[in-house]
């Protein structure tokens, strides 16, 4: 009897042990990821970072994770918007709640799914690329080479990427409201399950906006892509010199950073509708 | 007071073996003026000797300090680190390029992120220094579609762009044309005419030549201390 409470007591204080550990190891993330995001920040409101190889990175992030992305964007706000407004137009129409499809429309498209899917797009497209090239650099000890002629990886390397990351997500999002209104109100005017008039199914949505929309774009948009390119950087950067732990560093990305969005768009919806 | 006016300063540096390819100094004493310039000769296929990340400030020493331009590398920040690596150039022993970046942008990069100098400036500069050292022109590829011998002395040009107050060259002549060593050293004198301390290690006796000017100084690796070659003097402690 008196062994089998010792072995619980031990499974219990493992328990605790585990619990404990995994919290103070999630703290100490989070506590390194806001301090590098702080870092960028404030070298990024210093004009005397922005050195010609530094805005040539800048430059460059922008052209593949925001241009070159704009394609694959476009076709999938279209779909998204055939599939949200068409159904949204449907329904309020058999609830005779016709009135409630801009308001719907913007709290769904515009709060939710739009920088959702961007974020979750650019994650998978821009992110894992950017945790590969990182963590290459540091196998090939080019981040030593940098480091040697004057080049701060964190002002050279991380900075631009991750600012170039949440400029790319706040204008991907953008082309994303727009691509699935216009083919929404589209799809919507040729299966005659919504306004035929574009001016009506504007104004409509235009009623549905409200001044906090725009802090929650904002906030859904710089905030988790900011964050997205540091958890990039930040993993890339952690590779130690092995070139097989470059895939590890990549899925550690996606995990990372697909729950950080998840946690600032639940955190974001929260105080938007307090 | 001498850490005020030298252009670097090794006290009494001591550091243990990092990894497998880097071997540990003890006690190295030394320091270069401007115009100066130190050869270090090592031994043929011995370890990575790790001065230049010393005299860079890329590795804290175990103990002991190390000063550049009259700072000691602990006692300043990231940020002034980093400007003052910026006056320094350097042949790496090791591959020694960013991949991503095409040759230019990788000889010009050093030099447009420290200074204010217009890029196009930077880039006649660049095209200078290939044809000194007996290039028709910079490849526009990125380095690893360049041959080995190419990015030696692409190498050797990056380490003289601009106005450094450091070169360092660690091991230079290794894969380069031995033809073109006396070229090399030619730089190094002029450079040092000019002002610039250099720190040479070598384990190639072509480097020896430079002992013809005044203000060479040489030293020995022997084990992990520093000694002195003129009056066999020991500079580790």
């Amino acid at each position: 009897m008196k062994q089998e409470n010792i072995a619980v007591s031990f499974l219990v204080m493992f328990g605790l042990a585990s619990i404990g550990k995994s919290a103070i190891d999630l703290y100490n993330r989070i506590c390194r990821l806001a301090s590098i995001s702080a870092a960028v920040i404030s070298l990024a409101v210093r004009p005397s970072s922005w050195t010609l190889p530094t805005r040539m990175v800048l430059a460059r992030q922008i052209i593949f994770t925001g241009y070159d992305a704009i394609g694959f964007i476009a076709v999938v706000a279209m779909l998204t918007g055939i599939s949200v407004v068409v159904q949204t137009q449907v329904w309020m129409g058999r609830l005779g709640q016709s009135e409630l499809l801009g308001p719907l429309l913007v709290t769904v498209i515009v709060r939710e799914v739009g920088p959702l899917l961007v974020n979750f797009i650019v994650i998978g497209r821009s992110a894992t690329a950017m945790a590969a090239e990182m963590a290459g650099m540091k196998v090939r000890r080019e981040v030593d080479v940098l480091d040697a002629q004057g080049l701060d990886p964190l002002a050279f390397l991380v900075m631009p990427r991750a600012i170039s990351m949440a400029l790319c997500v706040f204008g991907l999002v953008m082309l994303f409201i727009l691509f699935s209104f216009v083919s929404g109100y589209l799809s919507g005017a040729f299966l005659q399950t919504g306004p035929t008039d574009p001016a009506i199914f504007a104004r409509s949505v235009i009623r549905g906006v409200e001044p906090r929309d725009f802090y929650n774009v904002l906030a859904k948009t710089l905030l988790p892509g900011l964050v997205t390119g540091v958890i990039a950087a930040n993993e890339g950067l952690s590779v130690e010199g092995v070139a097989t732990d470059i895939p590890q560093a990549v899925t550690r990305t996606v995990t990372r950073s697909n729950l950080a969005v998840l946690i600032i768009s639940v955190v974001v919806s929260i105080l938007t509708y307090m | 007071m001498q850490a005020l006016t030298s252009i670097l300063e090794f006290e009494n540096v001591t550091i243990h073996a990092g990894s497998l390819q880097t071997t540990g100094i003890k006690g190295v004493n030394f320091s270069l003026m401007r115009g100066d310039i130190a050869l270090v000769t090592v031994e043929e296929g011995r370890e990575h000797i790790p001065l230049a990340p010393l005299a860079q400030g890329l590795l804290t020493p175990d103990s002991g300090k190390v000063y550049f331009a009259g700072e000691c590398w602990e006692d300043v920040g990231p940020g002034r680190q980093s400007m003052m690596r910026g006056r320094i150039r350097r042949v790496f022993e090791h591959y020694g390029w960013v991949t991503n970046l095409d040759m230019m942008e990788n000889l010009c990069l050093a030099e447009s992120h420290n200074t204010q100098r217009p890029l196009e400036d930077i880039q006649q500069e660049v095209c200078s220094l290939a044809r000194r050292f007996g290039m028709a022109e910079v490849p526009v590829a990125r380095p690893t579609r360049v041959h080995g011998l190419i990015l030696r002395k692409l190498e050797w040009v990056r380490a003289f762009v601009g106005a450094p107050d450091l070169i360092v060259l660690e091991r230079p002549f290794a894969g380069a044309p031995k033809a073109d060593a006396a070229l090399l050293i030619e730089a190094v004198c002029d450079a040092a005419k000019r002002g610039v301390a250099v720190l040479w290690i070598s384990d190639d006796l072509r480097a020896f030549k430079c002992r013809e000017m005044a203000c060479v100084r040489c030293f020995r690796m022997d084990g992990d201390k520093m000694l002195a070659e003129e009056n066999n003097r020991e500079t580790s402690t």
